[in-house]
């Protein structure tokens, strides 16, 4: 069982089954597929071929979203999204892919969020990329047909 | 009857195509922007009878793209497909004159029920 982290300023429903609930539902509906709760997160930052996506949550709370996925898996997620053959994609179709799950995620996430809240625009980058100086205060690890897929929310250390 | 699909993902604009078929809608024509300001410019070379905009874009946003059409005196049903569906957001698009606001993820029966008053 995954201990669930909270900080002061993030509402009580923002659990790790809350954020899994969020993903499975985005996952389910638009792709089709189904995702797994992984609890071992040990390796999974140094698994090669990741892309991570990446969106600030700014207003009264902020911190951060990101999704960070092997890229086996956001290739298919983009196959099912463009509804063309995997093999046929490109590494933009794969970060556009990685960009726009992300950002619904993060849509999601701020109803929960106090209000104001405004979230950028994705940026999605080869490798795992997720802040290094921020407090992690939610974070799950789901599988998707063998492939592995972790979602965390950050709060910002320093709020400007 | 032409319908038009503004969202900076591509891969999401797929996805609404996708759904808009599945809510039985595949006669209309579809038209494309990737941004507010290319969505302006379909309007004036080719006006559409519905417009489905995303919120959160580059260059310019849905928002901003629903206020511009508004200046110029376009008078097209215009709703938004969003990730963020906050009741702030949804005041402020009621606000602007959009008629719905669909929330991702989204299902074609959310389309379906959604879209029934606007499309011929």
């Amino acid at each position: 069982m995954l201990q669930i982290a909270s900080g002061p300023l993030i509402p009580s429903q923002l659990t790790q089954a809350t954020l899994q609930e969020i993903a499975e539902s985005i996952w389910s509906s638009f792709l089709e597929l189904e995702l797994r709760p992984v609890a071992d997160h040990s390796g999974f930052a140094t698994t090669t071929s990741l892309l991570t996506g990446q969106v600030a949550l700014q207003g009264d709370w902020q911190g951060f979203l990101t999704l960070v996925c092997a890229k086996p898996i956001a290739r298919k997620a983009a196959a099912a999204m463009f509804n063309i053959a995997p093999a046929r994609l490109d590494d933009a179709e794969l970060h556009d892919t990685v960009g726009e799950l992300t950002h619904i995620l993060a849509g999601n996430l701020k109803s929960l969020l106090p209000a104001p809240c405004r979230l950028s625009l994705p940026v999605v980058t080869e490798g795992y990329n997720v802040p290094v100086n921020e407090k992690t205060i939610v974070k799950i690890l789901l599988q998707c047909e063998n492939h592995l897929l972790q979602i965390t929310v950050f709060e910002k250390e320093n709020p400007v | 009857m032409k319908i038009l699909i503004v969202d900076d993902s591509s891969a999401m604009r797929m996805i609404v195509r996708r759904t808009l078929r599945e809510a039985g809608y595949g006669h209309l024509e579809v038209l494309q922007a990737s941004d507010g300001n290319l969505a302006l410019e379909v309007v004036h070379k080719d006006p559409p009878d519905l417009i489905f905009s995303d919120w959160n874009m580059p260059n310019k946003s849905g928002l901003e793209f629903l206020e511009a059409l508004n200046e110029e005196g376009y008078k097209i049903p215009f709703g938004f497909v969003t990730t963020e569906a906050t009741p702030e957001m949804r005041a402020k698009a009621t606000q602007a004159g959009a008629k719905f606001l669909i929330s991702k993820p989204f299902t074609a029966e959310t389309f379906a029920k959604t879209l029934e008053p606007y499309v011929k």
